[in-house]
């Protein structure tokens, strides 16, 4: 047998589909010729780290189907008038009071503009996505999560981000975006403390508008100590004369998943260290009203628990509610 | 296909986007990664991925359930990437998507921890890097072969009936693509041990 004539069976050998007795032939070739039995080890070898090297998933970007969808009632749409009716009941199905507030030109804003798209881990929410309150909400208007919450991205040069969505409402149309890296409650609380002390993450002011999302990267912070989070400060500035800046802070953890550590929980405090203590410790995100931080609490950590029932076990004595708006994600706001 | 895949995309004939939401769900994953592994990059793969949907979705009313529906869409998937391809050659362009487009990244990296990558990630980044790079040296259709059978776990059989091609010729291309990554790779074998 040549080496072309072997390397004719290199596949069915190796996936056990020879008759035996080509199998019984093949198998004294290899061991007659050294120059067959190498090269189809190179080959077994390759095979195998093809399967290796193709397993891996890459997530589907964030606004993938919504753009399908929007794409597909446009389609539709020029043959059938009613169609974009049937996306929009689609997207906001049902009696929530969202659905209400959204307008037709609203399925425009669902088309969110995608800076960058690669390995999604944690989903973020998107229209349609499911969210839940957790803690009181009765009377309170829906709070709305500018920051949307937070991903991790593979960059083409191998480097991992964190990736901060920010999404403005529907009521700005345009606003100037800032965000800075703070490490503790007084950059959340002072501005010229945090003009002083904490770190830009955006090179420069960003002008946003609320038909784009703006993804703001963050490098992976590879050997921090375990328990660290990233805990971002968010503000934006409408264009519209008069209109006041609102800010939230979001807190990541710095590294995936809860801590490997036991961690110490803090029994009093500000609410920001309580929330960075939760994000830490359970591995979720939280994203939280910055007026809110600086509330001193008394934790009574229940036993047994876990992130949302830790979340509703401090917030109660500050006024605040939360929403779970996509899994692994909480949105503290205030109780008005 | 099953009596509710099939319920869907009766649904999704007569113009529920509901039906066709759920379709989108169930396979945007497979479909999205077929795309990724075919262009190597995440906006081509956005792009031909939308494509195929779309295309499916106009095309709804000619699906007569022969095939499965994934298989439908494979073949869809392949023919946009195919197509596509054949548009680009005949218009040549500048790639601007070379490298992801992170405009903020300079100064987050000055935030950030600027350490060194570990080395187990740098190895397995460089492992991808070089699979990737053998495997867009294939042609076409040997490359779709490769991602269909390797990555997304067809059979031969479903190749075949995909590519609409009799399974003796996808079993002797595939192995010959397989030769050929081979080839390209056993140089390299420092970095996976061939």
């Amino acid at each position: 047998m040549t080496l072309e004539q072997a390397q004719e069976l290199y596949s069915d050998y190796h996936e056990g589909a020879l008759t035996p007795a080509m199998r019984l032939a093949f198998e004294q070739t290899l061991t007659a010729n050294e120059q067959i039995r190498n090269d189809y080890a190179s080959f077994a070898a390759v095979y195998a780290f093809t399967n290796v090297g193709l397993s891996d998933q890459v997530e589907v970007p964030i606004g993938f189907r919504s753009s399908v969808l929007q794409r597909a009632s446009v389609e539709g749409s020029r043959r059938q008038p009613s169609f974009g009716n049937a996306i929009r009941s689609w997207f906001f199905p049902s009696t929530e009071g969202a659905s209400k507030r959204i307008t037709g030109g609203a399925v425009a804003v669902i088309a969110v503009t995608i800076i960058a798209v690669s390995l999604m881990h944690n989903r973020v929410p998107t229209a349609g996505t499911a969210s839940s309150f957790i803690g009181p909400s009765s009377g309170v208007a829906q709070p709305i999560p500018v920051i949307q919450g937070v991903s991790e991205q593979g960059a083409a040069d191998g480097s991992v981000y964190h990736m901060i969505h920010v999404h403005l409402p529907e009521s700005i149309a345009e606003a100037t975006v800032t965000a800075s890296r703070v490490t503790n409650v007084d950059e959340t609380s002072n501005a010229q403390t945090r003009a002083t002390l904490s770190q830009p993450v955006l090179k420069q002011p960003k002008l946003l508008t609320n038909d784009e999302q703006l993804l703001i990267p963050v490098a992976f912070a590879g050997n921090t100590p375990d328990g660290t989070t990233l805990n971002v400060y968010v503000q934006w500035q409408p264009s519209a004369p008069g209109a006041p800046s609102d800010s939230q802070v979001v807190f990541t953890p710095a590294k995936d998943g809860p801590s490997a550590t036991v961690l110490v929980a803090p029994t009093r405090g500000s609410l920001y260290d309580m929330l960075q203590y939760v994000c830490a410790e359970y591995g979720v995100t939280i994203i939280a009203e910055p007026a809110l931080l600086t509330s001193p609490v008394n934790a009574q950590w229940p036993a047994q628990t876990d992130a949302s029932a830790a979340l509703e076990s401090i917030i109660g004595t500050v006024g605040a509610g939360i929403k779970s708006i996509s899994p692994g994600t909480y949105l503290v706001y205030r109780v008005h | 296909m099953t009596p509710e895949e099939r319920e869907i995309i009766g649904r999704c004939r007569s113009g529920d986007m509901g039906a066709f939401n759920e379709l989108v769900k169930r396979y945007e994953k497979q479909v999205y990664n077929f795309a990724y592994r075919l262009t190597g990059n995440y906006d081509d793969a956005n792009d031909i991925s939308q494509d195929a949907f779309i295309r499916a979705f106009n095309a709804m009313g000619s699906f007569r359930g022969d095939s499965s529906f994934s298989t439908w869409l494979f073949r869809i998937t392949t023919n946009v990437f195919l197509d596509e391809r054949k548009r680009a050659k005949a218009h040549p362009k500048t790639s601007l998507d070379e490298n992801l487009d992170l405009q903020e990244s300079s100064i987050a990296r000055q935030i950030e921890d600027p350490s060194p990558t570990p080395e187990e990630r740098t190895e397995q980044a460089e492992r991808g890097a070089v699979l990737k790079d053998a495997i867009m040296g294939l042609s076409e259709h040997q490359r779709a072969m490769v991602i269909m059978y390797h990555s997304q776990q067809k059979s031969y059989e479903e190749i075949a009936e995909i590519l609409n091609l009799p399974i003796g010729t996808v079993k002797s291309r595939l192995n010959r693509a397989r030769l050929a990554l081979k080839d390209k790779l056993t140089p390299l074998k420092e970095l996976f041990n061939v």
